[in-house]
């Protein structure tokens, strides 16, 4: 008898499954819009982009019929060009890391927060990306320039003879990427601490664990998702940021993204460009990758 | 000697108070539980000797030191959560050994006692299984290993039973018992079911609104309760409102009903001493009283209905007027609704208690 009950209940179990699975299939081509507009405009750009590396050119949009390899050849070769590179991470890296250390503990505040100010709190962390890239880098001129409050500060207080250089260099481009991607990484880094259970820092404090060791042996890793999710974004944003290395950075910092647009916009120099591009994004996907590896909750 | 000692201990939530003045003792070795519904600040005591909270006034001694402002990472007390809290990224070994590896201690010595802590709560080989792959009562036996691994000065359990089932439940009481017992060390364990307290105790303290009102062996408790309170609260209990008068002759009370000839006489009663004619309340357990008019004190009733409880029955008496009286029969006969009954007790069975609190 009861024997029976399971049976006839597991085959309704399976028949309402099987109705799932179709009524999913039919809607299925709804995905199609979707399919479609990524095709034409991110699939088949890409691989226009990849073949127009492979051709040998120059400047003034003269493109070879020939296919070669000799761009990435020189590309790879050159110390010049790799040093762009290895800049473009390094920077990518600095901003998440300095967005991560600024972020974490505002988000743990925020995430542990009770009252009913942590909505309001949230929405003013990520007011910054509300306004234009272009103003919101203008606002930090005032403050970082030669004779900038910041500079006014410093020798007032005197700490310094003479004004510091925080703008048009690699300090400006960073603090204005931080400034930035900090929204991101602290939505990242709220969402998975709040899933922390506190009792399980009060069990740590209770076999012994001092707060340092909460942070490093309970909160830490188990916050790691939201960190290398966290990391990602901001990494990518870096890497790719045009306007804002371009304006508080100055002339003096040439990243990836700034040397494409100088190849493709200034010199018409497209094969060069896209090679660029194509290395760029071979060098975010690897990050990637390895993100995703290390985001595994277990090792 | 005193191994935990609250004294005065007073601590406001904003303008609430939740725990009001409670001085309290536990003895080496001895399991206490704190009794109460939610919000009598049971567990706000619990969590001030963990030092999870600070009180704003009183002390707190662990072993006769002052630890009123010790940090909790310094208390060396043991605390089973509520909810388990075990660590989600670490194995079943790893979570055993946190406290040994902030401590220093020789790897290999680690998984002695790791080993040895797993043995001990019957779950040997499931080092390394994570915390999701453990069932409730798994997960609590490791919770319990991971609180005592350290050999705290004492033992803390929150609640550590409220999240399994009743079977589970009763299983796992047996087994915090035998551990305890073995390992012989002080626990204070909070609950708001009253059979786990009086079946895992050595001594109960009963609370309300942040104080205490009643401390003893769970079969003090149970037998002479202080109030209409502490006999409610644990286990099922008639309340007969009456007018007590001394008996002068042989001790103890003589009681009627209000507007009632008939008297009965009670022997025992705790502190409470009432006045001439003063409006009490005679309390009755439903087990103690019999069928039939064995017994000197009785009364008459009209049964009303009758509920079958496994191990008995329980039987809705009606007496002469609106005074309803349950009783629990183990009889195989039993009569039924309808019928009239009288019931009978012991002198000593019936207990008198302040009537402040009507029925």
């Amino acid at each position: 008898m009861s024997q029976d009950v399971v049976l006839s209940t597991s085959a309704i179990g399976s028949a309402t499954t099987r109705t799932r699975l179709s009524s999913a299939s039919k809607v299925s081509w709804l995905a199609l819009p979707g399919v479609l507009f990524l095709t034409v405009f991110f699939v088949a750009p890409l691989c226009y982009l990849l073949a127009l590396s492979m051709h040998g050119g120059g400047s003034m949009g003269r493109v070879d019929p020939q296919w070669s390899l000799v761009n990435y050849q020189r590309f790879l070769s050159d110390h010049y060009y790799l040093g762009i590179l290895w800049d473009t991470g390094v920077f990518g890296a600095l901003t998440a890391l300095i967005c991560a250390i600024f972020a974490f503990p505002f988000s743990y505040k925020l995430a542990r927060m009770r009252t009913k100010w942590r909505t309001p709190l949230l929405f003013i962390t990520v007011l910054p990306l509300l306004i234009s890239a272009v103003i919101r880098n203008l606002g930090w001129i005032p403050i970082l320039s030669e004779r900038g409050m910041l500079n006014q500060i410093v020798l007032a207080a005197g700490l310094r003879n003479e004004p510091l250089q925080w703008i048009y260099n690699y300090t400006g481009a960073l603090i204005g990427m931080v400034h930035v991607e900090l929204p991101f990484m602290v939505l990242m880094l709220v969402a998975v601490i709040r899933k922390i259970d506190p009792a399980l820092e009060e069990a740590a404090i209770n076999l012994g664990a001092t707060p340092w060791q909460v942070f490093r042996r309970v909160i830490l890793p188990l916050s790691r998702p939201g960190l290398v999710a966290g990391t990602l974004i901001v990494f990518m944003a870096a890497i790719s940021a045009l306007v804002t290395p371009a304006i508080l950075g100055g002339k003096r910092v040439m990243l990836m993204a700034l040397y494409i647009d100088q190849q493709m916009r200034a010199l018409l120099n497209y094969p060069v460009g896209a090679t660029a591009a194509i290395l760029t994004m071979a060098a975010a996907l690897a990050a990637m990758l390895l993100a995703m590896k290390l985001g595994r909750s277990r090792t | 000697m005193a191994s935990v000692e609250l004294q005065d201990v007073v601590k406001h939530y904003g303008d609430a108070s939740v725990v009001n003045r409670v001085s309290l003792s536990v003895q080496d070795g001895e399991f206490l539980t704190l009794l109460g519904p939610s919000g009598c600040g049971k567990t706000t005591c619990l969590r001030m000797v963990a030092g999870f909270v600070t009180p704003d006034s009183g002390s707190i001694r662990i072993a006769g030191q002052d630890v009123t402002r010790v940090p909790a990472y310094r208390r060396d007390t043991g605390m089973v959560f509520q909810q388990y809290a075990l660590f989600p990224h670490l194995s079943v070994a790893q979570n055993l050994a946190f406290g040994l590896q902030l401590r220093k201690i020789r790897r290999q010595d680690i998984r002695h006692r790791v080993d040895d802590a797993l043995e001990r709560i019957r779950l040997p080989g499931y080092g390394h299984r994570y915390p999701d792959e453990l069932s409730g009562g798994q997960k609590q036996r490791v919770a319990l290993a991971r609180a005592l691994i350290l050999s705290p000065r004492v033992l803390l359990l929150d609640e550590p039973l409220g999240a399994l089932d009743q079977k589970l439940r009763e299983e796992l009481q047996q087994e915090i018992k035998r551990i305890q017992k073995e390992v012989g060390v002080t626990t204070i364990f909070v609950t708001h079911d009253q059979n786990e307290a009086l079946s895992l105790s050595d001594r109960v303290v009963v609370m309300r609104h942040g104080g205490i009102v009643q401390i003893g062996s769970p079969k003090t408790l149970y037998d002479r309760p202080v109030d209409h309170y502490v006999a409610s609260f644990i286990g099922k209990i008639n309340f007969l409102p009456v007018r007590a008068q001394r008996d002068t002759a042989q001790g103890g009370w003589f009681v009627n009903r209000p507007g009632h000839t008939t008297q009965w006489r009670v022997l025992t009663n705790t502190e409470y001493q009432p006045g001439q004619d003063q409006l009490s309340l005679l309390a009755l357990r439903p087990e103690r009283i019999e069928l039939g008019a064995g017994l000197p004190n009785q009364i008459m009733g009209r049964v009303e209905q009758v509920t079958y409880a496994g191990d008995g029955w329980l039987l809705d008496v009606r007496a002469d007027d609106d005074l309803r009286i349950v009783v629990k029969v183990h009889n195989r006969s039993t009569p039924v609704s309808g019928e009239n009954v009288t019931l009978s007790w012991r002198h000593e069975d019936a207990v008198l208690l302040p009537g402040e609190a009507a029925a």
